[in-house]
């Protein structure tokens, strides 16, 4: 009977039921699109990291500085922060290898520098990799032109982006075969190094911070950063061409003009030509700043990654695993502001939402108010009252989102026809795709309907708390 | 048999910074089975009187009884199902509910509690109800399409569709010519007298106080005088 009669009030008073209704419509509308859309940014997002250069997960060595393969997460470390080799690389390598949930591996270098061209100078992410190895484990990786460079082969792969922006900048495309000079300050002072530009490369689905991205010899990168194989003495290591201040290095020079009293470019390329003695690295394995691990399909990467970390803490190894949106560092985060940025207007609507539905349900509760009287002094109990008066709005708010729902598969059907493109690289990246397909999401639904009820529940807290405050005498009294 | 018995009870009520003595120390008896009226002119505390025997409202001092068992203070969920299982309600405005049909408005006192009869017998009795205060016919109306003594005469069926010991009404007739409040008093006697169901309503009508077997007069918040046939 009270749900016979909670959908009688509903009918008699239309006018009231149609305007929550549609209050709620909106709520969900916003709530399910909004949600399904930054899902699936972030689902789109962790494709594009995974298979263009995180991988599922990233181990490295353990330090108070958190890092990802950009180098430190923190702004500012308040020292130059060198990026740890891994230790015991070759036994964690192969313990890795070794997993059933272990699809593949690959390692990689990773730093940051000047990069010198056609009389122009970039600060670029390098990430020191051997090539063939690299670009198998990182299948969506295209070369458009040049080669790879080969295991002990010197030279570097930049992207098409980079590579459009030299031109547009210089007026001169880079081709397969360009000198590039790489300058880094790290913690052994100035490190240059002049390496053949080998290729140029894209990625599938790009953002801003994988644009940058340099793909370098390991060997020079190494190099660079002054890490040392124990097992490769003198081979082919530079020494600190500089170790005076950074003022000696640039003075008045640089390697445009080639004219200065402080390095020319000529000094630069006498001083690379020299075989030079092994800095005093870091004599360590294999060399190495990060593992990226692939996973097999339908593997959990949490509980990889737990299961692995556990096991590094119970036997003192200094290593850590950390998952892809950890190793991306700052340009995973995009999609955590989206979320934050979107959530909080949904809060101001849901606010609005709520006081609009609040302010019509106390009005209805004072219409009323007879009728509650009367079914009070007939014998029904205030938890009937009340249960009639959530039975209705919790009614209104499910008729409402299954209409947000309805409207929503019908709108996703609608952009999926019309294979929309998208020619803004940053919501490619995000959502990882350049034509929108947009999937109904049933997890997302069924959130969207609680979410529903539970709204309906809570706008009607206070309402109902009015009506159950009413005495019967005010039946008589107002009849 | 003594069915309520009213001791000493007290009401006030404050309107803005005024006290208004609504009843000033009534003591009352009445008897099960009894047609009994409360009569008065306006103000004189009919409305309270009823409201404190129908345990809707709760005196400021004193102890009404129902039964021999004190009831005025009673939580107020002890108070609903007494209300529920013991009394009925005739309303001056008739107070029916606008969305249900003259059939679902006489049955809805057997729905809301906690247990209820099977659906046969509450068809049963509601249709024994509808023939005895002559709406069979008028069975599937909106109260909306009826006229006022037909609307009196649905409350009249739902006040006793859970079978009370007492029915109040308030003014059953305030609100109706004096030929169909006739009418109305009249089906209310013959029920009386059929399920031997104590009635207490309240009038300020000389000529329909004349059909009760005890009438109590009010003036000013105290009783004045009884009689009883």
């Amino acid at each position: 009977m009270i749900v016979y009669l909670a959908l009688r009030n509903l009918v008699r008073h239309k006018k009231r039921s149609l305007i929550i209704v549609l209050l709620f419509f909106v709520i969900i509308t916003l709530f399910f699109i909004g949600n399904s859309t930054l899902m699936q940014m972030n689902q789109g997002m962790r494709k594009t990291f995974v298979e263009n250069f995180t991988g599922d997960l990233v181990l490295k060595s353990t330090s108070p500085v958190d890092f990802g393969l950009f180098g430190a997460n923190t702004p500012f470390v308040g020292e130059y922060f060198a990026i740890p080799v891994i230790q015991n690389y070759d036994s964690l390598l192969a313990e890795l290898e070794g997993l059933d949930q272990v699809e593949a591996t690959v390692s990689q270098v990773s730093g940051a520098a000047l990069m010198d061209i056609h009389n122009k100078r970039y600060k670029v992410p390098l990430f020191g990799i051997e090539g063939d190895e690299y670009f198998r484990f990182f299948s969506n990786l295209k070369l458009l032109e040049g080669d790879l460079f080969t295991t002990g082969e010197e030279g570097i792969l930049m992207t098409e982006y980079r590579a459009n922006q030299i031109e547009r900048e210089t007026g001169l495309r880079p081709v397969p075969g360009d000198p590039i000079l790489l300058t880094m300050f790290g913690n052994k002072g100035f490190k240059i190094r002049e390496v053949p530009l080998k290729g140029i490369f894209s990625y599938t689905n790009s953002n801003s911070s994988m644009d940058q991205i340099m793909l370098v010899d390991v060997q020079t990168l190494r190099a660079l950063n002054s890490i040392t194989l124990a097992s490769k003495k003198d081979s082919g290591a530079v020494d600190d061409l500089f170790s005076g201040s950074v003022d000696d290095l640039f003075g008045e020079s640089d390697v445009e003009s080639g004219e200065s009293d402080g390095i020319s470019a000529e000094s630069v390329m006498d001083l690379l030509s020299q075989d030079v003695v092994a800095p005093e690295g870091d004599l360590v394995g294999g060399g190495w700043n990060f593992i990226l691990i692939d996973l097999k399909e339908r593997v959990n990467p949490r509980s990889v990654l737990e299961k692995l970390n556990s096991f590094f803490d119970e036997n003192d190894i200094n290593a850590e695993v950390i998952s892809w949106r950890k190793a991306a560092g700052l340009s995973a985060m995009m999609v955590y502001l989206l979320q934050i940025l979107y959530n909080g207007g949904f809060l101001l609507v849901l606010i609005a939402g709520i006081i609009a539905i609040v302010n019509l349900l106390v009005i209805s509760v004072f219409e009323r108010t007879g009728e509650i009287g009367t079914l009070r002094a007939i014998g029904a109990s205030k938890g009937y009252i009340g249960g009639l008066f959530y039975l209705e709005n919790i009614i209104l708010s499910l008729i409402a989102s299954l209409l947000a729902l309805a409207l929503s598969f019908l709108l996703i059907r609608v952009i999926n026809r019309a294979g929309l493109t998208i020619n803004n690289s940053l919501i490619v990246s995000l959502l990882g795709m350049s034509t929108v397909r947009v999937t109904f999401l049933p997890l997302m639904a069924f959130i969207s309907m609680i979410t529903s009820v539970l709204l309906g529940f809570l706008s009607t807290l206070f309402p109902v708390s009015l009506a159950m405050k009413i005495e019967p005498v005010t039946a008589v009294a107002r009849g | 048999m003594e069915i309520i018995k009213l001791t000493d009870i007290k009401k006030s009520y404050p309107m803005g910074n005024v006290i208004v003595n609504a009843l000033n120390g009534v003591n009352l008896s009445l008897d099960k089975g009894d047609f009994v009226a409360v009569a008065g002119p306006s103000g004189a505390g009919k409305t309270t009187i009823m409201n404190m025997i129908g345990l809707v409202d709760q005196p400021t001092s004193g102890e009404v009884f129902i039964e021999d068992k004190p009831v005025s203070h009673l939580s107020d969920k002890e108070r609903t199902v007494l209300r529920h299982h013991y009394l009925g309600f005739i309303f001056q405005s008739f107070n029916l509910l606008p969305i249900l049909n003259v059939y679902e408005n006489i049955e809805i006192p057997l729905l809301i509690g906690k247990k209820y009869p099977a659906k046969k017998e509450r068809i049963e009795w509601i249709d024994f109800l509808l023939d005895e205060v002559g709406l069979s016919p008028w069975k599937k109306h909106k109260p909306s399409e009826l006229s006022g003594g037909q609307r009196q005469r649905v409350a009249i069926a739902r006040a006793l569709v859970t079978k009370p010991e007492i029915v109040i009404a308030d003014e059953p007739t305030a609100n109706l010519d004096s030929k169909t409040g006739e009418k109305i008093l009249n089906l209310m006697k013959t029920i009386n007298k059929e399920q031997k169901t104590t009635f207490i309503f309240s009038t300020h009508d000389e000529t329909i106080k004349n059909m009760a077997d005890h009438v109590i007069y009010l003036h000013d918040g105290f009783v004045v005088s009884e009689e009883k046939s």
